[in-house]
């Protein structure tokens, strides 16, 4: 018998709980999951305070002058010969802002929906989603030869249509939250991008590899280029992040990655952009975003 | 913002953790089926470690934490265990005092709630007051970052995949961690503790 067993008896001693002892833990819980809950204001505080920190090493009038410099100015060898030999974070992701900025801007209409296809690990997403939230959206996932297409209910005057069983039933309806696809509201500059983000995203004070995650969220949503660019410009004044080259993204498609690292020692997070277009391309590995387009109806894919 | 998109409208006891939780950024209680789930398991963590006393309080703090963060909560993971293990551990390290205290009073006697189905695994080796009182000290002894890998994979029996995952460190900490709090337990209990054991098992 080893020193590990020795210990497992030990921990055998003690059962897993009962629910009884765990009734009061239960009804905290639920307590806390109702909408009156003060549990989301604890998180704007939480999260406005790290991206303070995040950008903390960046004076307010640097982050402002980077802004106007680069919405001017092209990016020195924006689209030249081997511009991964010397990558450097903060060029990339200017050169993926300068980039962002010459997609043509195409406005949603409240009556179209996003399309996006996502590659999400080892399973694809297609979805297609209500701009404004009030239309019956729906998502395809695909995963292991298996096939799956779930509707999203729209949102209208608090109310959508209950799902059951992966299908909406007829008259009946819930409470609900508009989430509409495309917010017109988005900032547009990097000022006002980073206050966003500390407004709404939740984290650990201070982690730039949470503030990653953030930037990777909205990198993955639809975007018109000026809010784009002004995302990508706000990453770039987050300090401590790395270039690094020759990374594969979900799909297995090269670029050149961004490593938000952890500042506990955890798995770092890496956003890849295309080497030349600078277009964002998903994360080193997992994720791929392989469309994102406005579309009339579902079922249209571009 | 979040990342409501990708719910999944079906009968929430079939879906993975990662599905229930970003099914919960929509409908937020929800939620508690990842309490039901792992709260006892998360509850026994925290008893093993400080004692069931505090353990009662800590399951709801472990769990209010998580609900908080969901958002957060790394899809890429179907299993929410490790993520809930690594938030009760932050809390276990906010109580070290109360820790040592629990190892201290363990020491001594087998905990009450020790049930009959699990008398037949304690056997009398552990129930040899020398060696429990010889590893009970060493586990107050190790450092916080030892105790909690060597916890999670000899108590709660997480993967080295899991464990890193739950303390947010590399693998390869995982194991310089475990190598080094092991070693320190094999002192603990003498230079061979196969002879150690079995000389008390066979006189106690």
């Amino acid at each position: 018998m080893d020193d590990m067993q020795l210990l497992r008896q030990l921990g055998a001693e003690i059962p897993p709980a009962t629910p009884e002892l765990l009734s009061s833990a239960r009804n905290r819980l639920l307590a806390a999951t109702t909408p009156a809950s003060p549990a989301p204001t604890k998180i704007r505080h939480s999260t406005r305070r790290r991206w303070r920190l995040v950008l903390s090493g960046v004076a307010a009038a640097g982050i402002a002058a980077a802004v106007t410099s680069v919405l001017v100015l092209a990016p020195d060898r924006f689209g030249g010969d081997a511009p991964a030999a010397k990558a450097n974070a903060t060029q990339v992701l200017r050169n993926a802002a300068t980039a962002a900025l010459q997609v043509p801007d195409v406005t949603p209409g409240p009556d179209q929906f996003i399309y996006r296809r996502i590659k999400d690990g080892p399973s694809t997403h297609e979805s297609w989603l209500s701009v404004d939230g009030t239309r019956d959206g729906l998502v395809r996932e695909a995963a292991a030869g298996n096939r799956t297409e779930t509707p999203v209910p729209g949102c209208r005057n608090g109310r959508a249509a209950a799902v059951k069983g992966g299908q909406m039933v007829p008259g009946r309806t819930e409470p609900c939250t508009s989430e509409p696809a495309y917010r017109p509201d988005m900032p547009t500059d990097a000022t006002a991008m980073g206050a966003y983000l500390a407004e709404h995203r939740s984290g650990e004070p201070g982690s730039v590899n949470a503030a990653g995650k953030d930037v990777l969220y909205l990198a993955e949503s639809y975007l018109r280029p000026a809010s784009r660019a002004a995302l990508y410009e706000a990453a770039a004044a987050v300090p401590g992040l790395r270039a690094v080259e020759n990374v594969t993204d979900g799909a297995g498609r090269s670029g050149i990655g961004i490593a938000w690292p952890s500042t506990n020692g955890g798995e770092e997070i890496i956003l890849v952009f295309d080497a030349e277009t600078y277009a964002f391309l998903g994360t080193s590995g997992y994720s791929a975003v392989l469309t994102l387009a406005v579309v009339d109806k579902i079922g249209q894919t571009g | 913002m979040h990342r409501s998109r990708r719910v999944k409208a079906v009968d929430v006891g079939t879906l993975t953790d990662a599905a229930v939780i970003e099914r919960s950024l929509r409908a937020p209680e929800s939620f508690a089926v990842i309490f039901d789930r792992h709260a006892p398991y998360i509850h026994r963590y925290l008893a093993r470690r400080l004692g069931a006393g505090i353990a009662d309080d800590l399951v709801a703090e472990t769990f209010l934490a998580a609900f908080r963060r969901r958002g957060r909560f790394d899809s890429a993971y179907p299993d929410a265990r490790p993520w809930l293990y690594g938030i009760a551990t932050n809390l276990v390290g906010q109580h070290r005092r109360e820790e040592e205290r629990e190892y201290r009073l363990r020491q001594a006697y087998i905990p009450a709630l020790s049930e009959a189905s699990h008398a037949d695994r304690v056997t009398t080796v552990v129930t040899a007051q020398s060696l429990r009182h010889m590893l009970f000290a060493a586990l107050a002894k190790l450092s916080t970052g030892d105790r909690d890998v060597l916890l999670l994979i000899a108590w709660e029996e997480l993967t080295y995949d899991e464990a890193a995952s739950a303390l947010a460190i590399p693998v390869g900490t995982v194991r310089s961690r475990l190598h080094r709090a092991r070693k320190l337990l094999r002192e603990a209990l003498g230079s061979d503790p196969t002879n150690t054991i079995e000389e008390i098992s066979s006189n106690g």
